[in-house]
């Protein structure tokens, strides 16, 4: 990496950050799908089941599924070739800092890990070195005084704040504007990831804003308890970006979403702290202040500190899994579930095309559907059953709580979804693939090393057009990418994540091999544009819990209608008149240098 | 920039002629027992599959919209469940096809039998055909074709099952029921009945809808329905209906498809079966009841040939891609599937798109030199109602009318050469002359009088007797009006309006067009896109010229010419319209006018006034000015009937009168 200016920096934090994190793709620099010396599949690192593992099938699906050849490669830049621009210099700010005592640093690497997400814009930016505009200057509050602090000196010195959690967004929420000509500071929450206290009477806990995920579930844990929110980042993501960005947990069912889990925080913007007097199960007192800062990614201001409801850790958490004829049989069991409220903590439905992913991804030694091929069991499936191989989808669920309740959710479950033509795939396959959840993940930069542009999207949606929609979206994208000239299959795939009363949530998973394009990635641009357009037109929402950022922008005005985007903007022009929060998220604010009006 | 092209020339091998087709294959007996390849639709996302008729059935009964309705009317009449699904399931039944292959071929041999024995030709476009076959595998197929005769549909799914594609399930009017046999046959051969109004009655509605669209979610097989939703009997396009366009595209606006594709195909032939059926209907004599009996009585027809039919299939148009701009399927989302409302906007869209559909019928219709013809020889007759037709004269005539419709970019399908063309047509409409020989260099045609069965009121049996033939004239010369109407009515603005700058001309244009609606089709809203379209036409063929806005004509004969093949649908509703009078200030009931206008024109025929043509005792132009005046708000509903508004009729006549004026010496 080369930088032509001069590094300053003040009692600059040791960060995992910085240490263990890949600078150009997901995760743990340690851990990554790579082929082996035999062309096998393998991943690499200790930190996952599959560490160490070979997958032999999965070598074939990727050269099937996608077109790919893994001969062909292309490779990313190496981080010693990246160019970085000076940032833009506020030498008042740098004495503020300086006089403090808050920590900070403008080195040239600390700035590159907190200037993007993980969207596949961001990495393919990366990957060609193409950096794009960084923020100037990163610090690291210790305190939420700390914080105060920052935004009065970003206020006097002419400043713009980016907050930085866990860095796993994936909507360009952390994307410096390029139009911003103030210097920008990174205010990285890493440093205030503690538990503060936690209330074995009240079964609540309140920590700092920065604690990770994991790291606040395992000290939970070992106290005997869990906070029961689990999304997929976890592993990386904090419980300040859980509340600004509305994150959901894949066992919501039984915990709740994170706006069921926050019984009290403190917020700090411009304008002062908001924090509510009393730490109350429910209060009545107007309309829910904290309903304004829950998903305001980093617009008004940032969390500081959370109270969340925490939870004895259940004596038996227990998985399951279904195997169903075709998607709407599946579709219909989980309607059917929430119909009756029979939900176990987690439940979701992958279709076809995952089913077979899944099972592609399988470790040599266990890998059910091949030793199935020549086997009984898939005698009975495919022959005896009916199943056709190519319609054939999977559910997974998570059952957590006492013995008995698990067992008797468990009966309850098997025995309803006999009646949609499921057949019980056993504890093994569902574990399975809420393992496969975290891996997924490394999967892409693997497709990216050979020329595949791919991205996961998510949406609500009501339970009668759950089916049209995901038809209708994996039908556009495939037609679409035809459209715009790709030549290979592409990955068009979804799956059911979450069930609610009303409705589901759904993900889809998008993949093609961009190789012979002239601009792959402004061909993924379109495809995902006109897919977002069409889950909108098929009564899905702008976004179930990534969040708009400004990936998402032009559909927030479709959403909540043009007095909704006033109050919106009204909201901030009083709690942050300045725009000191400058990220650009939501909405575009009159007068700010990124306002198109 | 060239000119759209109207009307087409049949030639291979764009037009394949489906007899000869027939005739290599062994005849229609091997023909109908072919083994067949029949793309399975398939619903897109899930693998092809053929529905059974019991799985279409029960996914009717057992959607949500039918359930929930049955559910309301269960509380509205406070009566058991069972009694509503009971009447839910004999709706269904009524309506239902019983759509089977064994039937279709056995069914299809006689109508093979048939078609050789009626046609010269069968022509269709059959590129075309291969494209829809392959987009059929894909998305449901609509197909919405022009209606003149009941053989239109027999014909569709012949050429379906010609070039293996799934065969339509067919929207037809339930007039067909009390046909017992055919209904039986038609039903198996894939044609369902809908009732002619179910207005308020929700679980019809409910029943209807949710059977329609559980054919084109599943893409079962293509569909078929007839956006004129009649069989037109006056040859040329019907103002179009909306109501089965708006049940075929909800699904696609809900969101349950994900396209669909229409189909827009032009019928046209040579010589209509029902052509005299339709004259002594359109006189107002009553409309036999189809009957099978009826049908069979047909079959002294068989022995005489019917020319040649052709079909035009219309480039497929994908509602998605149509309607992507347009029509905003988001505005729809907050209404549950079960509940679906479109909004007006939605509708104003999609009647635009159904009077689309029949822009194309008519830009893709063959025009024949019968129909040219016809149009010479009924002006033939407005310079003397008794002249003696002459071969050479009506030759000359034809001659000169398609040199002035190939000037305008019009096509009109010749084959061979024109005299021999001529005289093939004039040969195969022979029934409505006195005998004549077709082989001599020069000839004289007269006209037979029909016989009528009773007088009507105030008309003379002997002028109806002659009219008959006169309305089976204007069916066919109207099959040619669509290339004229718009160039025709400009035309006739200069001439006699007095009015020559641009504006004027364009407002007049709009203002007659939309009071002609019902007889010349046009687009809703699309009106002054239309006149600059048929001013280009018009300027690019050097008849007119436009310059600092203003028209000048440059080609005075032509102007002439294609006036006076306009003027005459005016001088028809103009006549309609004088038959309300001050004196008699209440109206009970407009079809009770009908009538008096007839007497009215039978009167003036026989004063010989100008400007007069037997054919205006049609009864369809009469109620369309009726309707167009009703349109205009001219009646004003009270309980005793209804009142004219005088004063806006005078204004409205005032203004027709101002157009047509020139030529009504009677009104100097």
């Amino acid at each position: 990496m080369s930088a032509s200016y001069q590094t300053i920096e003040h009692d600059v934090p040791q960060s995992y950050r910085d240490k263990i994190l890949k600078w150009n793709g997901w995760g743990y620099t340690d851990s990554q799908f790579t082929i082996n010396k035999d062309g096998h599949v393998t991943f690499t690192g200790d930190k996952y089941d599959i560490s160490g593992k070979v997958m032999p099938h999965f070598r074939p699906w990727f050269e099937n599924y996608l077109g790919i050849d893994l001969n062909y490669v292309s490779p990313a830049q190496k981080l010693s070739d990246v160019v970085i621009d000076a940032p833009v210099e506020n030498e008042d700010l740098i004495d503020f800092l300086k006089e403090n005592n808050i920590s900070f640093s403008n080195s040239a690497r600390i700035r590159l890990m907190r200037a993007h997400g993980h969207t596949v814009h961001d990495m393919v930016n990366l990957r060609e070195g193409k950096i794009p505009r960084l923020p100037d200057v990163v610090v690291w509050p210790k305190t939420e005084q700390e914080i105060v602090k920052i935004i009065e000196g970003a206020m006097s010195h002419n400043c713009a704040i980016i907050p930085i959690g866990g860095g796993t967004s994936v909507t360009n929420a952390l994307d410096t504007p390029v139009t911003e000509k103030r210097a920008v500071i990174s205010m990285d929450m890493a440093l205030l990831d503690k538990i503060l206290w936690i209330d074995r009477e009240n079964l609540t806990c309140r920590a700092e804003a920065g604690i990770v995920g994991q790291s606040l579930e395992r000290q939970l844990n070992k106290k005997g308890f869990t906070c029961g929110h689990e999304p997929d980042s976890i592993e990386f993501s904090t419980l300040g970006g859980w509340v600004s960005t509305r994150a959901s947990g894949m066992k919501k069912n039984k915990y709740g979403n994170i706006e069921d889990l926050v019984v009290h925080l403190n917020f700090v913007c411009p304008k002062g702290i908001i924090q509510k007097q009393c730490q109350v199960p429910r209060i009545s007192s107007g309309p829910d202040i904290h309903q304004i800062i829950l998903g305001s990614e980093g617009t008004f201001g940032v969390v500081s500190e959370v109270t969340i409801k925490i939870f004895p850790l259940p004596e038996v958490k227990r998985y399951g899994s279904f195997v169903f004829p075709n998607f709407e049989n599946g579709v219909n069991f989980f309607r059917e579930v929430a119909s009756r409220r029979i939900q176990p903590a987690s439940l979701r439905l992958m279709d076809n095309d995952q089913f077979v992913m899944g099972q592609a991804l399988k470790v040599a030694s266990d890998s059910w559907w091949a030793s199935l091929k020549s086997s009984v069991s898939k005698m009975y499936i495919t022959s005896w059953k009916g199943f056709k191989v190519d319609e054939i989808c999977a559910a997974t669920c998570v059952y957590e709580g006492s013995r008995e309740e698990v067992d008797q959710q468990e009966d309850r479950l098997n025995k309803l979804a006999a009646d949609f033509h499921g057949i019980v795939g056993g504890e093994e396959n569902g574990q399975y693939g809420y393992r496969l959840t975290f891996a997924i993940a490394y999967l892409r930069d693997l497709g990216m090393n050979h020329g595949v542009l791919g991205e996961s999207f998510e949406t609500s949606v009501p339970w009668d057009k759950v089916l049209s929609l995901c038809r209708n979206v994996k039908e556009l994208m495939r037609r679409e990418a035809k459209a715009q000239g790709v030549k290979h299959p592409v990955l068009a795939s979804c799956r059911v994540t979450q069930v609610y009363d009303a409705g589901a949530c759904v993900y889809f998973y998008f993949g093609f091999n961009a190789r012979g394009l002239p601009n792959g990635l402004q061909v993924y641009d379109r495809i995902e544009t006109a897919a977002r357009d069409e889950i909108i037109a098929c009564g899905g929402s702008i976004s179930h819990h990534h969040g708009v950022g400004k990936i998402r922008k032009q559909w927030m005005l479709t959403t909540n209608g043009a007095v909704g985007i006033a109050l919106l903007k009204a909201i901030k022009s009083e709690l942050d008149p300045a725009n000191i929060f400058a990220n650009a998220n939501l909405i575009d604010i009159i007068g700010s240098p990124h306002c198109k009006l | 920039m060239s000119i759209p092209q109207t009307g087409r020339q049949i030639n291979y091998p764009e037009y394949e002629n489906f007899l000869d087709h027939l005739e290599k294959k062994g005849g229609p007996f091997k023909f109908v027992t072919a083994h067949k390849h029949f793309p399975v639709g398939s619903k897109v996302g899930t693998a092809p599959k053929t529905r059974s008729l019991a799985e279409i059935r029960k996914s009717v009964l057992e959607s949500p919209r039918v359930k929930s309705v049955i559910s309301e009317e269960t509380l509205r009449r406070k009566c058991a469940p069972e009694d509503v699904r009971k009447e839910a399931e004999e709706i269904l039944d009524e309506m239902s096809h019983t759509f089977n292959l064994y039937n279709v071929r056995s069914f299809g041999y006689a109508v093979c039998k048939a078609m050789e024995k009626l046609y010269d030709g069968i022509y269709v476009n059959e590129q075309k055909l291969l494209e829809i076959r392959e987009r059929s595998k894909r998305d449901c197929v609509i197909f919405m074709p022009s209606h003149k005769t009941y053989f239109d549909f027999l014909l569709l799914s012949l050429i379906c099952f010609q070039y293996d594609i799934q065969l339509p399930a067919i929207a037809a009017g339930q007039d067909f029921m009390s046909m017992k046999f055919m209904a039986g046959v038609l039903r198996r051969s894939g044609a369902f009945f809908m009732r002619r109004s179910f207005g308020t009655d929700q679980l019809y509605w409910a029943v209807f809808s949710e059977y329609v669209q559980t054919h084109v979610v599943n893409n079962d097989r293509t569909v078929e329905f007839f956006v004129e939703a009649t069989r037109s009997r006056v040859g040329k396009s019907l103002h179009p209906k909306y109501g089965m366009l708006q049940m075929i595209l909800e699904p696609y606006l809900r969101g349950s498809v994900y396209d669909i594709v229409i189909v827009p195909v032009s019928m046209n032939y040579d010589k209509i079966l029902e052509e005299k059926l339709y004259a002594y209907e359109l006189l107002g004599f009553p409309k036999p009841k189809e009957s099978t009996g009826g049908l069979l009585k047909a079959r002294e027809i068989l022995n005489n040939t019917h020319g040649s039919c052709f079909l035009t299939f219309g480039d497929p148009i994908s509602v998605r891609d149509h309607f992507g701009v347009s029509l905003h399927r988001n505005t729809f989302v907050c209404q549950p599937d079960s509940q679906f409302v479109l909004d007006n906007q939605a509708k104003v869209e999609i009647k635009k798109f159904a009077h689309h559909v029949v822009e194309i019928h008519n830009k893709n219709a063959v025009i024949t030199v019968w129909s040219v013809a016809c149009m010479v020889i009924l002006q033939t007759f407005d310079r003397d109602d008794q002249a003696t037709l002459t071969y050479s004269t009506i030759y000359s005539g034809v001659e000169d009318l398609i040199t002035l419709l190939n000037q305008l970019g019009t096509v009109v399908n010749i084959q061979g050469n024109l005299d021999k063309n001529l005289r093939y047509y004039l040969s195969m409409h022979a029934d409505l002359f006195e005998p004549f020989d077709c082989t001599a260099q020069d000839f004289q045609l007269k006209f037979i009088d029909f016989p009528v069965a009773h007088q009507q009121q105030g008309v003379p049996i002997k002028v109806m007797e002659r009219a008959v033939s006169r309305l089976i004239l204007t069916t066919y010369s109207n099959g040619m009006i669509h290339a004229v109407d718009s160039e025709g009515i400009i035309c006739a603005i200069l001439r006699n309006n007095g009015v020559s700058s641009l504006a004027k001309v364009r407002e007049e244009f709009c203002w007659l067009h939309n009071l002609m609606k019902r007889e010349f089709v046009t687009i809703p809203g699309e009106l002054p896109q239309l006149f600059e379209k048929t001013l280009r036409i018009l300027t690019s063929s050097e008849i007119l010229e436009v310059s600092d806005d203003v028209i000048r004509i440059l080609d005075e004969k032509n102007v002439e010419i294609l006036s006076k093949l306009v003027l005459p649908y005016f001088y028809n509703i103009e006549m309609a319209f004088a038959v309300f009078s001050p004196m008699k200030p209440m109206v009970s009931d407009l079809a009770e006018m009908v009538g008096t206008v007839q007497k009215n024109i039978s009167d003036a025929y026989q004063n010989r006034l100008p400007n007069t043509r037997l054919s205006f005792l049609s009864t369809e132009p009469i109620k369309n000015a009726f309707a167009a005046l009703s349109d205009l708000g001219i009646f004003e509903k009270s309980s005793s009937g209804m009142r004219t508004n005088f004063a806006k009729l005078h204004e409205i006549k005032a203004r027709l009168a101002n157009f047509t004026k020139s030529t009504i010496s009677s009104k100097l």
